[in-house]
């Protein structure tokens, strides 16, 4: 026991300089956190504009999807009560981690809004999502970006004395899609699609789709009730056969489970869409909401 | 003749040709003779040349590449292996 | 110097926590040189992770100066002029690098940070075959070369001091890790914090209205600039080989304390200084030197060290203004001030004239050759 004790007091710069930066994240992971959220001196991303506008513990009935998913559901124009949990590159495997977490407690409903954009494996991720950060990342490392520009801002502001961002971002909304974009934009975007996603063909959605069966799961677990929307697709732009594939796996997954499938991928006209598929704000929106509320309820 | 022999005569020499008093408390057979401001390079090329006068040995680039000659004991080990 | 990037310095955190704990259970099986030879594997890992052209520029320059070694240590005939010639070739990258500065129309494909530091442990690793005639392991070498601690900017290595090392490392004991963990935090202090805001306090002195107490603010924090810069990296390069039972030679020694320019550079990026004094020493050693050979190695290693720095005319000045400087200092014998002999008044003055000398240096460095002239004039407005 002396031996220990002897070796703990030699290592005692070691020990606390460990304790000390452990208490030091996880106090920055508390005060900090509900400064970002309610300070509006940061940018928020689309979960933490979520959060901000719902800070109840349970979301009881959640739309989830991609930005797909924002431009297109209006919770303002909506009477079902969902929450728009619309996130940018809000993947099937995303959802799967969120669920794995304590972070969201879904009340009793779930709709997901599926797109090509959240099923392919090598479409990007926003790594400021929370469900991004490893278990051994410490927090002050996570949040560096904001910690230093809070902390050069904070610095910059004692030395000058004028205001540092105060609230500049309270109004701060996600983002939305106005009007639409020309043929030549568009079609030079699905060139850029095909030639980076849909070339992968289905097998390059193999994880997606296996996250789509675990979030199944998941919900039946939880006795969250599921349902599936295949989001709108452009009718101008004609579907190739990776797309139609794709479609069709997700609705054999969803049939083998009872899950019931909306599918809205033809039900629009082009005016709707700013592009492939984002619908636009001041009409596409109003045209979607007239079709999913009913549904919704 | 030992290390500790050899050390000592390099010594007396170092402090009565660069001075060195006695009591100076920074100097030692430890100290490194150049980056302490004892010696410079000039001064390197006398010590050699005392050493290889007085043990009567061959100090060749060879030494000065492979061992390190900065400190009074340094200088006094590759006298030692020069001896044996 | 990649640790700035918070990545990059994680990564090197871990490959060090790793080095260290691989050191230790080898050494608990008697096989410490396995566990060394394996810090290979992480320097490259490391590499790769930052980019992987520079991999490949870095495997190809161990192995070709790999080669000279062996080769220079079979050839019998004519083994002078081939030592020469293989030195020179070590440079040709880095030579390229600073040709492209010229010649915009050059290729420039391939990435070399650090090569200004590798490429004079490539010739010093020359130099010990030329001279001792013994082998180099190919294994030793390579982790010589790439030591990811030291990569990017130093300290540099000689290769005698850094076999003496690696065959005898030092096991991590709790004192030393407290030691190593305490200076790698007062690095990161240093360079991330107190240079960031003197970085800036400096730049926006620079812009303002000259006047000559303005130009001594900037030239003392342009020495302050590059001190923390520096002595800021060593001490977590240091720390870092440190953890992995390597001893990183030390790179600054108190220079302020420095009563002559010629000691100035024995406590001042010791390892640069060092090395080009003593190749330049190794070469004409063995014949008695008088005071015009010694003013004369002074010159050229503050001459290489300026050109060393940047290939332009602002340099060569700054070499030659330096050069004379230390070549006047061996001549008239006063490159050594015996702190106990001479009054403190004259002491202090020589480490001021010594320090300032070099501050005024710096603002070549720091600031660049059209601002630092702009400095200098402002010291002229009263």
């Amino acid at each position: 026991m002396k031996k220990v004790l002897s070796f703990l007091k030699r290592c005692r710069f070691l020990l606390f300089l460990l304790i000390a930066l452990l208490l030091l994240d996880v106090s920055l992971s508390v005060v900090f956190d509900r400064y970002t959220m309610t300070s509006g001196n940061f940018s928020l991303n689309d979960y933490e504009i979520t959060r901000r506008d719902h800070p109840e513990e349970i979301w009881d009935k959640v739309f989830y999807g991609n930005s797909a998913v924002i431009s297109a559901y209006r919770e303002d124009l909506s009477d079902s009560g969902y929450i728009n949990f619309g996130v940018d590159y809000g993947s099937l495997i995303s959802l799967q981690t969120i669920l794995g977490t304590d972070e969201v407690s879904i009340g009793s409903n779930l709709v997901v809004g599926l797109n090509w954009a959240a099923m392919f494996d090598n479409m990007e991720t926003n790594p400021n999502y929370f469900w991004n950060r490893s278990f051994l990342e410490p927090y002050s490392y996570f949040q560096r970006d904001r910690l230093y520009a809070a902390f050069t801002g904070k610095l910059k502001s004692m030395a000058t004395g004028d205001p540092w961002a105060e609230g500049s971002y309270r109004e701060q909304t996600k983002s939305y899609y106005y009007a639409a974009l020309s043929d030549e934009e568009l079609a030079d975007k699905v060139a850029e699609y095909e030639k980076r996603y849909w070339s992968t063909g289905v097998e390059g959605c193999g994880d997606n789709l296996a996250s789509l069966q675990r979030v199944i799961e998941q919900c039946q677990e939880k006795g969250i009730h599921l349902r599936v929307v295949l989001m709108p697709w452009n009718p101008t732009i004609e579907k190739p056969e990776v797309i139609l594939e794709l479609n069709d796996a997700i609705k054999s997954i969803c049939a083998d489970s009872g899950i019931e499938v909306l599918d809205l991928s033809d039900t629009f006209e082009a005016d709707c869409f700013y592009d492939l598929g984002h619908m636009n704000y001041e009409y596409g929106s109003h045209r979607f909401m007239e079709v999913i509320d009913p549904w919704l309820q | 003749m030992g290390i500790a022999e050899i050390t000592t005569i390099i010594d007396k020499y170092v402090r009565e040709r660069f001075e060195i008093e006695s009591d100076d408390p920074d100097y030692s057979d430890e100290v490194n003779l150049f980056d302490y401001g004892y010696v410079d390079s000039l001064g390197a090329v006398e010590i050699i040349m005392f050493v290889e006068e007085h043990f009567g040995c061959r100090i060749s680039q060879k030494d000065i590449s492979k061992y390190p000659m900065n400190t009074v004991r340094e200088i006094a080990e590759v006298v030692l292996e020069k001896l044996q | 110097m990649w640790f700035l990037q918070t990545d990059i310095l994680i990564r090197m955190l871990i490959a060090c926590a790793i080095a260290a704990i691989a050191f230790a259970v080898a050494r608990h099986y008697g096989k410490e040189q396995l566990a060394m030879n394996g810090f290979l594997l992480l320097d490259l890992l490391l590499i790769l992770y930052v980019s992987e052209k520079l991999l490949v520029f870095y495997i190809g320059y161990v192995l070709i100066t790999y080669g000279f070694v062996v080769a220079l240590k079979k050839i019998k005939k004519g083994r002078r002029f081939w030592f020469v010639l293989l030195c020179l070739s070590c440079l040709v990258p880095f030579l390229y690098t600073r040709a492209t500065e010229f010649f915009a129309f050059l290729p420039y494909g391939l990435i070399m940070i650090g090569i200004a530091y590798n490429m004079l442990k490539a010739i010093d690793a020359l130099y010990y075959t030329y001279y001792t005639d013994e082998p180099i392991p190919f294994l030793t070498y390579a982790n010589y070369m790439l030591f990811f601690p030291v990569l990017t900017a130093g300290p540099i290595f000689r290769y005698r001091d850094f076999k003496k090392t690696f065959y005898a490392p030092e096991p991590l004991s709790v004192e030393s890790a407290t030691y190593f963990t305490k200076r790698f935090i007062l690095g990161m202090f240093k360079k991330v914090v107190v240079l960031a805001l003197i970085f800036r306090l400096m730049n926006h002195c620079a812009v303002l209205e000259g006047h000559w107490y303005l130009s001594l603010a900037i030239t003392a924090l342009s020495y302050l600039t590059l001190y923390l810069d520096m002595s800021g990296y060593a001490d977590i390069a240091i720390s870092m080989g440190g953890v992995m039972g390597v001893k990183v030679p030390e790179n600054f020694k108190q220079p302020l304390k420095a009563p002559s320019f010629t000691q100035f550079w024995r406590n001042w990026h010791i390892t640069l200084s060092d090395w080009i004094r003593e190749h330049i020493f190794v070469v004409v050693s063995g014949k008695r030197l008088r005071r015009i050979q010694g003013a004369l190695i002074g010159f050229f290693t503050m001459f290489f060290m300026c050109l060393w720095h940047g290939f332009s005319i602002a340099y060569l000045i700054d070499g030659i203004l330096l050069g004379a400087v230390m070549a006047s200092e061996n001549l008239l014998g006063i490159t050594t001030v015996n702190k106990r002999k001479v009054k403190k008044s004259y002491y202090i003055f020589r480490c001021i004239a010594a320090n300032t000398i070099f501050a005024l240096n710096s603002l070549l460095l720091t600031l660049g050759a059209p601002t630092a002239l702009q400095v200098l004039k402002g010291f002229l407005i009263w």
